[in-house]
């Protein structure tokens, strides 16, 4: 257990052949006799072909620069990872084999959500996290978020005497009857 | 508004709640909400109603800013009628909504006839 928690901080490194030699092959050799750690790396590596579909589809997109949103998705993923995950060994886990899934489910749900809707790119950005919103929505968040009840507040405020206001159209029927 | 909040919301919800659920940052019912604290479809929504608003023309957002005042010194009692009321008018149909909202203004012109 100790030995597949030492050796995950460096899997998907591993999987991506971008470790040194020594540390690769003794990667390689747990690998091969740990079940647990080939399925995840096999999690990893499928991920990473996901991610970097989605990445292709977000850069065919008018208005989004790839580069600089993969940046912005491994900022935010890294920063959500010091936020949630546990402190002890667990982290550097959750942060590489989670974290490569929730890279490649945010840029799908980026190129998915852009094309669907046909919204500017801020429109999806923005919600996810990428990109800051308008100073004024992060000031009255409060606001614009109730901004439907509090455009109805009027009625709202009065609706059981509304409510019980009659219509001229009300009576209609029963006077023509 | 309430056909525009049915729609696309929905699809955002699912797709980009789904996909990117495990970067948000866990969303509770405060007081004082913080951006960071909504999920991606709740900002998604929150971007569409400060969109709206900047449309409008400056008498009729100062006339919701007013109202916004308004909500912000009611007692939260006062608040949660007024959401309980908001959320029977959500499952009211377009007509019957229609319908309130005349009789809300047959009621304010019989309650302030100078307007």
């Amino acid at each position: 257990m100790s030995a597949c928690q030492d050796f995950s901080e460096d899997l998907t490194a591993w999987v991506e052949e971008q470790l040194p030699a020594q540390r690769w092959e003794q990667l390689s050799e747990h690998v091969t006799h740990c079940p647990r750690c080939a399925a995840e790396a096999h999690s990893l590596r499928a991920a990473i072909v996901w991610q970097q579909r989605a990445l292709q589809a977000v850069a065919a997109l008018d208005g989004v620069d790839p580069l600089a949103l993969k940046v912005r998705l491994r900022r935010e993923l890294r920063a959500a990872a010091d936020d949630k995950a546990p402190a002890w060994g667990l982290r550097a886990v959750w942060a590489t084999t989670f974290g490569r899934f929730a890279l490649a489910g945010a840029a799908v749900s980026v190129a998915a959500t852009v094309l669907l809707l046909g919204v500017g790119p801020e429109m999806v950005l923005m919600p996810l996290g990428l990109e800051a919103p308008p100073p004024a929505v992060v000031q009255q968040t409060d606001f614009f978020k109730d901004y439907p009840l509090i455009e109805r507040l009027d009625v709202l405020e009065h609706f059981d005497t509304v409510e019980s206001v009659p219509l001229d159209d009300d009576g209609s029927a029963s006077q023509h009857g | 508004m309430s056909g525009r909040m049915q729609g696309r919301p929905l699809v955002v919800l699912v797709v980009a709640t789904c996909c990117a659920g495990p970067c948000r940052a866990a969303a509770f019912p405060l007081l004082a909400q913080n951006w960071r604290e909504l999920s991606p479809g709740e900002r998604y929504e929150t971007l569409q109603n400060y969109q709206q608003h900047e449309r409008l023309p400056e008498d009729s957002r100062r006339a919701i800013e007013k109202r916004y005042e308004r909500w912000q010194q009611m007692s939260p009692d006062e608040r949660e009628r007024i959401r309980q009321n908001y959320q029977r008018l959500q499952h009211l149909s377009p007509q019957e909504r229609d319908r309130i909202q005349r009789k809300y203004e047959k009621w304010r012109a019989q309650e302030v006839p100078s307007q």
